[in-house]
C-alpha cells in the first residue's frame, strides 16, 4: 500500500474558500480491500486476549473445573464473536441464573449481558450487571460490560468515569486489563480526545494483538496519527490495521466453516494455518493436534503439523509428522519439503538434498533453504 | 448559541467553526424493545404541526414491487428510488418512481417494469400518466438538464441498464437509446426476457448522480455500482462450495447472500457531452479506484474550493471521498478525512448520504446512514476535513437499532436549523425473529438538532403522521421538494413492497421561509470560451442567505445538488428556514463558474429564481 497524503483541504482550510482552487498535494494511497470471503469484522466482542486475568476464586478450584469453566466461556465468547447471540443466550442464560454455576462469574455475566444488549434487552443486561462478583477479575469484566453499555448509549462521560475514575493520566496502562484499555481508548476517541487515547490503544494492541478488536484499535491509532499530522505513522498503522482485519476476517470465516461442517478437516486446517501465519505456534500446535487426532488419515494435517513442529524447534516431532504424512500420501509435496528441511536442520545435508530432489521431481518449486 | 455571524462570513467565508453546547439533557431511548425504533405518538395533541402522509388522498398510488416477500436474493432487498422534477415546465414538481419486479427470475422471462410517472396537477395533487416505456428492474434515478435545453431530464439506473430520458416540449420523458454506455464486460446489459448465458453479471447501478465534474457546464454522471449477481445462478444459501462453503447467515438466521463475499463492481464516471449523451471516462478520472459495494453517491463541495467532490457510501467496505482537482479528476481521500470507517475503525454498511450545514458554521456537514447495529454517522465540516459528531450528538444511540437508507438534512420546521429525516427498514425479513434486536418494518424517523447540536427525535402527532411509529413496511428512496407550493419542503418516499408515502410538511406554519432556485447562463457557450462554466440548471451553485442583524445575524448555507439520500433525486431548489425573520438581509451565490454575486435582501416567503449574471429573475409568493 502506498503512503497516505493530505489533500489541500485537510492540510488547511482555504481562506476564503471560493476564491482559489488549491492544487491538491500528493497522490494518496488507496486502502486495499479485505479480500477475505465474508470479510465481516463488524462484530466486536473481545477474544484472544493473551493475558486476560482469571478470576482469583477459580485459582483454588480443582484444575479440571477451571479448565471446564475456561472452555465453556471460550465457547460463549466465540458465539458472541460470530454474532450467534440467540444460541449464546440459549446455552448461557440459564447458567447465570441466580444459584446457577456461573451466577457470580463476572466474565460470564459480562458475556451474557452483551448478548442481551445486542438483542435489544438493555434493561435485562443492566440488571445482570448489577451483580458484584467477589473476585477482582470478575469485577473488572462487569465494569467493562457496564462501560460498554454506557458507550452504546452515547454516555461518554459515564463510560469514562467507570473506566478512568481518577482521570486518564492516573491509569497505568501496564496495570489495566486489555479490555479496559480498549474501551478507555474508544471512549476517549469518541469524545474527541484521541491524543489521550493513544497510550491505552497502543498498550491494548501490544498485549492483545490477535483480539478481534485489534484492527479497530489500530485504526483508531491511525486516526490519532492523522490528527497529529504524522502521515508516516498513520500509513504504517493503517497497513497494520488492514492486515489485522484481513486475518480476523479469515479467522471468522474459518470458524464459521468449522462450525458448519464439524466433521470436515479442511476448515480446521485453515484455522491452524492462520495461527501459523500469525506466528502463534502453540495455538497452531493445539489445533493441529486435535485435527490429526480426529482425522488420522488426513495427510495434509500431518504436513502442516510437521511445519509447525519445526517452527517450534521440535525437529524430532517434525520429522515424525512429515514421515506420517508421506505414509498417508507419498505425493504430498509439502511433506517432502518439510522432511528435507528437517533433515537439513538436523545437519544431514545429503539426506536433505535427496528429499528435496524428490520434492522437485514431483513438481515442487520451493528451494531447500529459504532466501535470507 | 450563535455560531458565526454573517459579517464574519463575509470576511472569511466558511472559515469559522463554532463550539457546541453540551449541557442539554440527552433524549430518552427505548430499552428492551424488540428493536422497534422510538417514536411515540402524542395521542392528546391536536392534528396540527406534523408531516402528514397524504399519498393516497392526493393520487400518488405507486406501490413498490421488489421481488418476493421472503427476499431470497440481495437484489430484492434494495428497493427503489424516487425523483422530483418539473415535467412540462409548469412550475411544480412531478414525481417519478423506479420500479422492480416480483422475482429475480422475471428478468429472464419478462415482462420488465417501466418507470412510474405522476403529474402534479396543482398544489400537490397527482394523476398517473404514461411511463416512458422502459423494460427493466429499476433502482436509482438522477435529475438534471443533461442537454442544456432548460428543462430537467432524467437518468434511470437499473440492474443491467442505464437509460437517459430527455424531456420533450410536452413534458414527456423520451428514452435516448445508448446515450449512457454500460461497461464493456460481457453480460453487462440485461435485456429483460432475452436469452442469457450463465456466468456473467449485469452491471448493477444503485445510486447515480448528475453533477458537473469538470466544470464545463455540461452535467456528468457518477454511476454507483454494487455487486456481481448472476441472475441465472444467484447464491442462495452459501458462498463457495464443498467443505469450505460459508453459510449466508445473520445472527444465526439463514438469509440471502451478499454483498460480502461477492465481487464488487467498480463505480463509473461518465462525462457529459452536453447533448444528452455520455462517454465513459472512469479510468482517467477516478484514479486508483478501489471497488466497493456502492449504495449512495453524494456530490458536494467537500473542500470548499469551488468544484464538486463526491462522497460515496459503500456497503460493508470503506467509504470514499473523491476530491476533485478542479478539472474533473478525482482521488479518494476518505481515510485522511476520517470518513472511510467508523470511529472504531470498522467498515460500515453505508446506505445513504445527505449534506447540509447542520451547525450553521458555513461549512457543509453530512450524514451517512448504515446497517442495524451501526449508527447514522454525522460528520461536521471542520477547518481540517471532517469531525465526527455521531456520539457527542447522541445520534448513535438514536439510530443504532435502525437499518437506514435515504437520509435528508432539511429544515422541515423552518426554524433555520436542519433536521435529519431518514427512511428505515431491514433487509432481512428474519429481523422479525426473536432476539434480533431490530425489526423488518421500520418507521420513517426524524431528529432535530438545533443550536446545541443534540439529536432529539421528532414525535408523530397523529395516525397519519409520516413518522408514525407502527410501520408496516420498510422504506428506501426518498426525495425532498415543495410539491404543494406552500414553501415548506415535503417528502416523497418509496417504501419497499408497499405503497409510497407523500409527506406533506405542516410543521412550522408560523415560520418564514425562502426558496432559491439557481440557474446558469442561458446563452450558449461561445466556441472560443475557456474556463469554468455554470451548468444551465445551476447544479453546483452554493448559496448563502444572511438573516437577521446584530446579535441575531446568521447565515444559512446550501448547495444546489439534486442527488441526496439513496437512489433518489430531490428538487433542485434550495429551501431555507428563516424562523421569525420576515426578510432576509442579503443573498450571496457562488457560481461554479467562479463568479460570486451578492444580491440585496428582500421579503421572506417567496420563491426566487436567480440566474447567473442577471440576479433575481423571478420572485413569487408562496401559495399558503
Amino acid at each position: 500500500m502506498r503512503p497516505l497524503a493530505f489533500p489541500a483541504f485537510l492540510a488547511r482550510r482555504p481562506l476564503p474558500a471560493f476564491l482559489a482552487l488549491l492544487a491538491l498535494l500528493a497522490p494518496l494511497a488507496p486502502l486495499a480491500r479485505a479480500a477475505a470471503p465474508q470479510a465481516d469484522v463488524s462484530t466486536a466482542p473481545r477474544a484472544q486476549v493473551a493475558d486476560a486475568p482469571r478470576p482469583a476464586a477459580l485459582e483454588t478450584a480443582p484444575t479440571a473445573n477451571v479448565a471446564a469453566r475456561d472452555r465453556e466461556l471460550a465457547s460463549w465468547r466465540e458465539l458472541l464473536e460470530l454474532d450467534l447471540v440467540a444460541e449464546l443466550l440459549r446455552v448461557a442464560a440459564p447458567r447465570v441464573e441466580p444459584g446457577a454455576p456461573r451466577a457470580e462469574d463476572g466474565e460470564a455475566l459480562a458475556l451474557v449481558a452483551r448478548a442481551l444488549h445486542s438483542t435489544g434487552a438493555e434493561n435485562a443486561a443492566r440488571r445482570l450487571l448489577e451483580r458484584e462478583p467477589k473476585d477482582p477479575a470478575g469485577r473488572e469484566a462487569v465494569l467493562c460490560a457496564r462501560a460498554r453499555l454506557a458507550l452504546e448509549r452515547d454516555e461518554l462521560d459515564a463510560a469514562l468515569h467507570l473506566l478512568l475514575p481518577k482521570g486518564a493520566e492516573a491509569l497505568r496502562a501496564e496495570d489495566a486489563a486489555p479490555e479496559r484499555l480498549l474501551l478507555a481508548g474508544r471512549a476517549l476517541v469518541r469524545s474527541g480526545r484521541g491524543r489521550e487515547a493513544e497510550r491505552f490503544l497502543r498498550a491494548f494492541v501490544a498485549r492483545a494483538p490477535r483480539d478481534v478488536e485489534a484492527p479497530s484499535a489500530l485504526h483508531m491509532l491511525a486516526q490519532t496519527a492523522i490528527e497529529a499530522r504524522d502521515l508516516a505513522r498513520a500509513s504504517a498503522l493503517r497497513d497494520e490495521a488492514q492486515k489485522s482485519a484481513e486475518w480476523q476476517a479469515f479467522y471468522r470465516t474459518r470458524r464459521l466453516q468449522a462450525r458448519e461442517r464439524p466433521g470436515e478437516p479442511l476448515p480446521r486446517l485453515g484455522l491452524a494455518e492462520l495461527w501459523l501465519a500469525a506466528g502463534e505456534f502453540a495455538r497452531a500446535r493445539g489445533e493441529l493436534g486435535e485435527l490429526t487426532a480426529l482425522h488420522p488419515g488426513f495427510a495434509r494435517g500431518f504436513g502442516a503439523l510437521a511445519r509447525c513442529e519445526r517452527a517450534r524447534g521440535d525437529l524430532a516431532a517434525a520429522k515424525r509428522a512429515a514421515q506420517r504424512a508421506l505414509e498417508l500420501d507419498a505425493a504430498l509435496l509439502e511433506a517432502h519439503l518439510e522432511l528435507a528441511r528437517v533433515l537439513l536442520a538436523e545437519g544431514d545435508r545429503g539426506a536433505a538434498e535427496r528429499a528435496h530432489a524428490r520434492y522437485v521431481e514431483l513438481g515442487g518449486k520451493e528451494p531447500l533453504e529459504r532466501a535470507r | 448559541m450563535r455560531c458565526l455571524g454573517a459579517s464574519a462570513i463575509f470576511v472569511g467565508l466558511f472559515a469559522g467553526a463554532c463550539s457546541r453546547a453540551e449541557d442539554a439533557a440527552p433524549a430518552p431511548v427505548s430499552a428492551d424493545g424488540p428493536g422497534a425504533p422510538r417514536a411515540a405518538t402524542d395521542a392528546g395533541a391536536q392534528p396540527a404541526e406534523d408531516v402528514v402522509d397524504e399519498a393516497r388522498e392526493r393520487g400518488l398510488d405507486y406501490t413498490n414491487v421488489s421481488g418476493g416477500r421472503e427476499k431470497r436474493t440481495i437484489l430484492e432487498a434494495n428497493g427503489a428510488g424516487v425523483a422530483l422534477l418539473d415535467l412540462g415546465s409548469d412550475g411544480d414538481l412531478d414525481v417519478v418512481f423506479a420500479q422492480g419486479l416480483d422475482a429475480l427470475a422475471r428478468v429472464l422471462s419478462g415482462p420488465g417494469a417501466d418507470l412510474e410517472v405522476f403529474e402534479n396537477v396543482g398544489r400537490g395533487r397527482f394523476r398517473r400518466v404514461a411511463g416512458p416505456g422502459l423494460s427493466g428492474w429499476w433502482t436509482g434515478l438522477a435529475t438534471g438538464d443533461v442537454d442544456g435545453d432548460g428543462d430537467p431530464d432524467l437518468v434511470a439506473a437499473g440492474y443491467g441498464a442505464l437509460e437517459v430520458l430527455l424531456q420533450d416540449e410536452r413534458g414527456a420523458l423520451v428514452p435516448r437509446k445508448g446515450a449512457a454506455p454500460l461497461p464493456a464486460e460481457p453480460g453487462a446489459r440485461l435485456e429483460i426476457g432475452a436469452a442469457r448465458s450463465k456466468g456473467t453479471a449485469p452491471a448493477w447501478a444503485t445510486s447515480i448522480a448528475l453533477f458537473d465534474a469538470d466544470r464545463d457546464g455540461a452535467l456528468d454522471l457518477y454511476v454507483g455500482q454494487y455487486v456481481d449477481l448472476d441472475p441465472l445462478a444467484p447464491p442462495l444459501s452459501a458462498l463457495g462450495e464443498g467443505a469450505l462453503a460459508v453459510p449466508c447467515r445473520w445472527k444465526g438466521h439463514a438469509v440471502f447472500c451478499g454483498p460480502a463475499g461477492l465481487p464488487a463492481q467498480p463505480d463509473r464516471l461518465l462525462r457529459g457531452r452536453g447533448d444528452g449523451t455520455f462517454v465513459d471516462e472512469s479510468a482517467a478520472r477516478l484514479l486508483e479506484q478501489r471497488p466497493g459495494y456502492t449504495l449512495a453517491v453524494l456530490p458536494f463541495d467537500a473542500d470548499q474550493d469551488g468544484d464538486t467532490d463526491v462522497f460515496v457510501a459503500n456497503d460493508s467496505t470503506a467509504n470514499l471521498l473523491w476530491i476533485n482537482d478542479g478539472r474533473g479528476v478525482f482521488r479518494d481521500h476518505a481515510y485522511e478525512a476520517s470518513v472511510a470507517y467508523s470511529a472504531d475503525g470498522r467498515a460500515q454498511a453505508g446506505m445513504g448520504a445527505a449534506t447540509a450545514d447542520v451547525n450553521r458554521d458555513g461549512l457543509p456537514d453530512f450524514v451517512v446512514t448504515n446497517f442495524s447495529d451501526e449508527p447514522t454517522e454525522l460528520y461536521l465540516g471542520s477547518p481540517m476535513g471532517f469531525a465526527r459528531a455521531t456520539y457527542t450528538s447522541g445520534l448513535a444511540r438514536e439510530t443504532k437499532r435502525l437499518l437506514s437508507w435515504s437520509p435528508h438534512l432539511v429544515d422541515l420546521d423552518g426554524d433555520g436549523w436542519s433536521e435529519l429525516l431518514q427512511t428505515n427498514g431491514h433487509v432481512y425479513p428474519q429481523a422479525d425473529e426473536a432476539l434480533s434486536g431490530t425489526s423488518y418494518a421500520q418507521p420513517i424517523t426524524a431528529w432535530t438538532f438545533g443550536a446545541d447540536g443534540r439529536a432529539r427525535a421528532r414525535v408523530a402527532r397523529g395516525p397519519n403522521s409520516l413518522f408514525a411509529p407502527l410501520a408496516t413496511h420498510g422504506a428506501r428512496g426518498a426525495a425532498i421538494g415543495d410539491v404543494d407550493g406552500d414553501g415548506a419542503p415535503d417528502v416523497v418516499v418509496a417504501r419497499l413492497d408497499g405503497p409510497c408515502a407523500l409527506g406533506l410538511n405542516r410543521l412550522g406554519r408560523d415560520a418564514h421561509r425562502l426558496e432559491v432556485r439557481c440557474e446558469g447562463p442561458r446563452a450558449p457557450r461561445a466556441p472560443e470560451a475557456n474556463g469554468p462554466r455554470t451548468p444551465r440548471d445551476g447544479h453546483g451553485a452554493r448559496v448563502l442567505v444572511v438573516v437577521g442583524s446584530g446579535a441575531e445575524e446568521h447565515a444559512l448555507y446550501g448547495e444546489a445538488q439534486t442527488a441526496q439520500g439513496y437512489q433518489s433525486a430531490s428538487s433542485p431548489a434550495l429551501a431555507f428556514g428563516l424562523g421569525a425573520a420576515e426578510r432576509y438581509a442579503s443573498l450571496r451565490v457562488l457560481w461554479p463558474s467562479g463568479r460570486v454575486e451578492t444580491l440585496p435582501g428582500g421579503p421572506a416567503d417567496r420563491r426566487l429564481v436567480v440566474r447567473e449574471g442577471e440576479g433575481v429573475v423571478a420572485s413569487t409568493e408562496f401559495a399558503r
